[in-house]
């Protein structure tokens, strides 16, 4: 898939967050304060629309640190050309998720 | 603490295992181990150590109902993919799964709206508070007087002041329309019953009144269960409220059992007064008299009635007819558990119980095949018979606010109906289900002429759309192909199935 510049300001949240290190569901939610009823069903669309891929993480690093294994999502090149192309949309959207919040944690 | 924790954790899961029945069969363990992953970090920042968090579970529940959000667009894309490609959706077609949740909200339905009717809970409350047994209601004449008033107060107070063979105990109660004011409620007019302070110990109330109306001279009243539901919302603080009726106060002291409504008239107030009183009014003021039969009164009980003969003032021999109040069921479990029995011994009357025949010698089917096979045949049957306890219920108390016996009868009516052509649908649903996948067998096709039932097969044909089975329906029974058979389709038939191996 091309770039798409009307890319909603919810899906392009999610990709600035993903982008930024949010990279499981949950503190993708905990970031952009999405219900997890939109952030799942966004991410799902974003990746049948190949813009982020995902992989498990593996089970011997879960379990020595006693939790479940996490799904973990990541921006694909074609991703990170809609994100570039959304975030002259929404100006705001790097304000919004700062790489450096995500780094810090 | 730590119950209350287990169980919101198993009701959070068993959501998402919920809205993963959405989810199509492929993705769904991902789908599922994602989600549940998800929540052990959503139970992790919400935990309060040692105590529950009531905000933090609603919480945790609200991340869960997303997990519906997030499985119904799966179920959408997975259908729109399947209409592009002009594929029919058999995986879901006919699917046990579906059958499942089909009948389960169909079960939550008539539960929600059996919850809802206040009839249903007021013959829980005549079962529990039946009359006592041997009470009478005389009255004058022949039966075609039922219900009507009869015996007059001076009538009522001569019995009184005389010694009694048949009746240990005797009652008087009269109607009226009169004006009632409660606060907080617009006066109306009433169906206010005038009776003797002994009714409630005649019919066997038990003694329940409250501080308030022990320490109080006012006289007691009883309010009606209808109207206490209907004007109070069933509300249990109106009990010790003063209550106005033609401009003289009582006191509420309860609500009367559910079963007093049988009581002719159906007054919406009972108002007790002494006897000395109720003489001084109007003493031809026709009501009416409950009695409690001794020994050798019931002994005189023919059927549910009795005649009495009574002299008058005059010397005149008057005739009056004892009819008996019908004994209360014992509630709505019971009568319902009662049409139940009768509906599973009129079963096989209605259906083939016998399983059809099949074609196992090649394929003998696994223990685990037919475990789960039967189990959802037991599933099925359970569901569908809460369904008719409840839609019998529904059905019966729809038109009925109180407690009625006519509205008993209606429920072990439909209760019976219900279970039984519920059942014979379960179980005829079974016989169409393939042994393999529990699939709906479809796609009917008519095979052979019936002209020549003789020379070759004549019937029906279906197939499961996984694959899996072909099923035979003979047309007409004979000796040689009297019940329907399974046969099993080898993996050279594979290429025609595109979700072969897709079950549930």
């Amino acid at each position: 898939m091309g770039a798409d510049p009307k890319l909603s300001h919810t899906a392009a949240m999610i990709l600035q967050a993903i982008h930024a290190g949010y990279m499981y569901g949950f503190s993708i939610m905990e970031m952009t304060g999405l219900p997890s009823g939109t952030v799942y069903p966004a991410m799902r669309r974003l990746e049948r629309d190949e813009l982020i891929c995902s992989h498990w993480e593996r089970q011997s690093i879960a379990d020595a640190e006693q939790r479940p294994p996490r799904k973990y999502y990541k921006l694909t090149p074609a991703g990170k050309t809609v994100l570039d192309a959304s975030r002259k949309r929404y100006p705001l959207l790097e304000r919004l998720i700062p790489l450096e919040e995500a780094r810090a944690q | 603490m730590r119950w209350c924790h287990l169980i919101l954790h198993a009701l959070h899961l068993g959501l998402l295992r919920g809205a993963s029945l959405l989810v199509p069969s492929p993705q769904r363990p991902e789908w599922f181990q994602e989600w549940r992953s998800e929540l052990w970090y959503v139970r992790r920042v919400g935990r309060v150590p040692r105590a529950l968090s009531w905000t933090a579970q609603r919480e945790i529940t609200a991340f869960c109902m997303g997990a519906f959000q997030d499985a119904a667009n799966l179920w959408n894309e997975g259908r729109r993919s399947r209409e592009r490609i002009g594929e029919k959706p058999v995986a879901e077609h006919g699917s046990p799964a579906r059958c499942l949740l089909l009948i389960a909200a169909l079960l939550l339905l008539c539960a929600a709206i059996a919850g809802y009717l206040p009839g249903i809970r007021s013959e829980e409350n005549a079962a529990q508070t039946p009359l006592r047994p041997g009470v009478i209601l005389i009255q004058q004449g022949a039966s075609g007087l039922a219900g009507k008033p009869s015996i007059s107060t001076a009538e009522y107070s001569d019995w009184r002041s005389h010694q009694q063979q048949f009746f240990t105990d005797l009652a008087f109660y009269r109607i009226d329309r009169m004006p009632v004011a409660v606060e907080g409620i617009r006066e109306s007019e009433w169906m206010v019953a005038q009776a003797s302070e002994n009714l409630p110990r005649v019919l066997g109330m038990p003694r329940g009144d409250s501080n308030a109306a022990n320490r109080s001279n006012l006289p007691r009243a009883i309010l009606s269960e209808a109207a206490w539901r209907h004007d109070f919302r069933s509300d249990p603080s109106i009990v010790g409220q003063i209550v106005t009726v033609a401009h003289r106060q009582a006191l509420i002291a309860g609500i009367a059992p559910a079963v007093w409504s049988r009581m002719p008239e159906h007054p919406d107030l009972w108002l007790f007064e002494s006897d000395r009183k109720l003489e001084r009014q109007t003493d031809s003021a026709q009501g009416y008299v409950v009695a409690q039969l001794s020994a050798a009164g019931r002994a005189q009980m023919i059927g549910d009635s009795v005649e009495i003969t009574s002299a008058a003032a005059n010397g005149n021999e008057i005739d009056l007819l004892g009819l008996a109040f019908t004994p209360p069921t014992s509630g709505p479990l019971w009568i319902y558990l009662f049409a139940l029995f009768l509906a599973v011994l009129a079963l096989p009357a209605v259906t083939s119980v016998s399983k059809s025949e099949s074609n196992f010698t090649t394929h003998p089917p696994s223990l685990r095949s037919r475990a789960i096979r039967w189990s959802f045949l037991a599933v099925k049957l359970i569901l569908i018979a809460l369904v008719a306890c409840f839609a019998s219920l529904d059905i019966a108390y729809c038109s009925f606010p109180n407690y009625s016996p006519f509205a008993e009868f209606l429920q072990f009516v439909a209760a019976f109906c219900l279970c039984l052509f519920g059942l014979r649908w379960a179980i005829a649903d079974q016989s169409q289900r393939c042994p393999v996948c529990l699939r709906r067998v479809t796609h009917p096709a008519q095979v052979g002429i019936a002209s020549c039932t003789f020379l070759g097969w004549n019937g029906t044909e279906m197939f499961c759309a996984g694959g899996h089975t072909i099923l035979h329906v003979p047309s007409l029974p004979t000796s040689w192909f009297s019940s329907q058979r399974w046969i099993y389709l080898d993996a050279s038939w594979d290429f025609l199935f595109a979700d072969s191996h897709s079950q549930w």
